[in-house]
């Protein structure tokens, strides 16, 4: 009866929602996201304020255009130096923020310039790098006569752009679904995670059993799973909020706008389907442990299912249409992954490419819920050892 | 099913691999009776518990319910469990009502009589209180006010009384009489055995799987009429076992236990023992329904028989 599942889905929910800890895990994950994504940046740029001072031993005469040529925004301090290279090697030894570089004939001859540094560390040098291998190339140019105008149209960098007929210009139209899909995956695997947890404290507060004289197994099943994903949308709405908020106000991304695809209803379907998929496995999971602490490697390694469609993410963000992203849209838990992907990234899926993935996953999603629920009413009331895979398997063939 | 059988179970088996946890079961429970269903720990007490709440199905036989259709029944039972536990974080009063809705169970009712059951034991300021806040006796209460707050027409307590201090057991002697006699059938399995001969109308005892003994209290123990002498006294070199009437005899360093015949002339016995016999005290007793567990614990259902 679904009725008796929907108010195990009720209870779940409102029993995590009146929870403090719960409400605050979802107020400050995107905020300890955004403090270790920024901390970083900003402990780098207070050391990048210190200029990189680099002494230059010109012997080909170049110094010049490259003190004019030299941005401010690189950073970096340029100084000429008369000296020998043994007193200047000594004078910068040890100083992170010190180096030199020796421009003369034999830098040329063997078309490398080496950028000796004082101390540890590396520097971001490779904006200057690119400006001094423009320098020298016109130096070299230069002594064989060629004219100023001619060597500037030559040294002009040419920009490579490349253009689908199939995807928008616009970027952000195919990254924010992406970064959509992923949170989407986040939530499948933390949510699943949450239903196991579930399961595990149930049987552990020794709840199991007044609940399973009260409603049937299959119905404890379904209302976790359904309880959890409704917290699950909670926490997606929660941190789709804040998410939008700081690209509108941060970089002025109407996330809303790019996230209004037609195949917005299909991500949410995939989303869900792998949601159930892997929610149904891992709350039989958790029925069969009797405490965390105690599960054997057999269950360690079903808990990394949901995790599949990570194997996934670089061949499909390479190709969404390629072989790999075929292969995987029908390869068990990482198909919803894949196909929240792929429904972000690719223009050209067919009707037949979305419906016998979904039909797959439809599939695959009644059998495991079938056979989760097995291992589920019998695990719950197993008391004192976690069951072996062998017993497992017993219970499915049942 | 007699009109007043609550709960009939007729026949059941359930077999685990190669165990056989309940074997040709049968018994029923009425209205308004406390029926006690005893044995041994692994008997398949709680097999049977477990096939009658419909947690399992039973692999032959058949159990019916008076008072639901096929398959409503749930709704109708409580269920004290032995293995005893509540949700750790939340308060008493939301996890009764959350109990009792899922039994069907008007929440406006429930909460009335949670508020009732709460004062009744006790309990009237600890709604609130998360149960890892209570003491396990106090948590233990709440576990029983959880599993009567929807008005069972047929009430299971698996060792209601196993933690318990002597006070608040008399307190849950009183509320399992008490729903006794508003007609609730009450099916009790726990191993105090006089507790249940205080409490229990009619009696099972099942050992490995299988029933052996079944009836009303009275008519068991009047079916096991036999007597006990317990002798008080330093008795180790003196025979006792050849006296005429004694069954069987048990000792121990300071203490001799004669079990006698049905019907024995106890002033024949006492001029019967040997001379020599040390008695710094002597009691006669009828023998317990607790000598009738251990016996059938030990020596199983053809052991008692007679």
């Amino acid at each position: 009866m679904w009725r008796d599942s929907l108010k195990v889905a009720r209870w779940e929910a409102l029993k995590m929602l009146k929870n403090p800890s719960f409400i605050i895990s979802i107020l400050l994950t995107p905020i300890i996201m955004l403090v270790f994504g920024g901390i970083p940046a900003l402990l780098e740029r207070i050391d990048a304020e210190q200029p990189f001072r680099l002494f230059v031993i010109d012997q080909l005469g170049v110094y010049s255009t490259l003190r004019e040529m030299s941005p401010p925004d690189l950073n970096i301090e340029l100084v000429r130096y008369d000296g020998s290279v043994a007193t200047l090697t000594e004078e910068v030894r040890g100083a992170s923020t010190q180096g030199f570089v020796v421009l003369d004939q034999a830098a040329l001859a063997a078309r490398t310039a080496t950028i000796t540094l004082g101390g540890d560390g590396t520097p971001p040098l490779h904006g200057f790098s690119l400006l001094l291998s423009s320098v020298l190339r016109f130096h070299a140019l230069q002594a064989h006569g060629v004219s100023n105008e001619v060597m500037s149209l030559a040294l002009a960098p040419f920009h490579v752009a490349t253009a689908s007929l199939t995807q928008q210009a616009d970027p952000y139209a195919r990254i924010v679904p992406l970064i959509f899909g992923g949170l989407i995956l986040m939530t499948i695997f933390i949510t699943g995670i949450m239903t196991l947890q579930s399961a595990v404290t149930e049987k552990k507060d020794r709840m199991a059993e007044v609940l399973l004289s009260s409603v049937t197994p299959d119905n404890l099943m379904q209302g976790k799973i359904l309880g959890n994903c409704v917290l699950g949308i909670v926490q997606v709405t929660a941190w789709l909020v804040f998410g939008i908020a700081a690209a509108h106000f941060f970089y002025d991304i109407p996330v809303l706008r790019y996230l209004a695809t037609p195949n917005l209803p299909l991500i949410i379907f995939f989303a869900l389907g792998g949601y159930v998929l892997s929610a149904s496995v891992l709350v039989a999971m958790g029925a069969t442990i009797e405490d965390m602490a105690t599960a054997t490697n057999f269950q360690s390694m079903v808990f990394l299912l949901p995790m599949l469609p990570v194997l996934f993410i670089g061949p499909v963000i390479a190709n969404p249409n390629g072989l790999v992203a075929a292969i995987g849209s029908y390869f068990p838990f990482a198909a919803p992954g894949v196909m929240v992907m792929r429904l972000a990234l690719s223009t050209t899926l067919t009707a037949i490419d979305i419906a016998l993935p979904a039909l797959a996953m439809l599939v695959l999603t009644g059998l495991m819920m079938k056979l989760a629920g097995k291992v589920f009413r019998v695990a719950m009331l197993m008391y004192g050892k976690n069951p072996t895979s062998a017993e497992m398997w017993r219970w499915i063939r049942q | 099913m007699r009109l007043n059988e609550l709960l009939s179970v007729k026949g059941i088996n359930k077999t685990f691999g190669a165990t056989k946890a309940v074997r040709d079961l049968s018994f029923a429970v009425r209205e308004g009776e406390i029926f006690g269903l005893l044995g041994p720990n692994g008997a398949g007490k709680s097999t049977t518990i477990r096939c009658i709440l419909g947690i399992i199905l039973p692999d032959g036989g058949e159990i019916s319910f008076s008072f639901a259709e096929k398959g409503t029944s749930r709704r109708h039972i409580g269920y004290l469990p032995e293995e005893r536990g509540l949700y750790k974080d939340v308060p008493v009063l939301d996890i009764i009502l959350y109990l009792a809705s899922l039994k069907n169970y008007p929440l406006d009712k429930a909460k009335q009589r949670a508020e009732v059951l709460l004062e009744r034991f006790g309990l009237s300021k600890k709604g609130k209180a998360k149960v890892e806040e209570l003491s396990k006796g106090m948590a233990q209460k709440v576990q029983f006010i959880a599993s009567i707050i929807h008005e069972p027409k047929l009430l299971i307590l698996d060792e209601p009384f196993s933690g318990l201090d002597p006070v608040s057991q008399d307190v849950l002697k009183a509320e399992v009489r008490a729903l006794a006699a508003q007609g609730t059938a009450i099916l009790l399995s726990a191993h105090q055995m006089h507790l249940v001969e205080e409490l229990c109308d009619r009696i099972s005892l099942i050992n490995q799987g299988q029933q052996a003994v079944y009836g009303r209290m009275s008519e068991i123990k009047a079916r096991y009429a036999e007597q006990k002498c317990i002798i008080h006294g330093d008795n180790s070199r003196v025979n006792f076992e050849r006296l005429p009437g004694v069954r069987r005899v048990e000792r121990d360093t300071a203490r001799t236990t004669l079990y006698l015949q049905g019907g024995l002339d106890v002033p024949d016995l006492l001029k019967a023992l040997p001379v020599g016999t040390e008695i710094s005290e002597m009691r006669i007793e009828r023998i317990s329904l607790h000598d009738i567990f251990v016996n059938v614990a030990q020596g199983g259902a053809a052991h008692v028989a007679r």
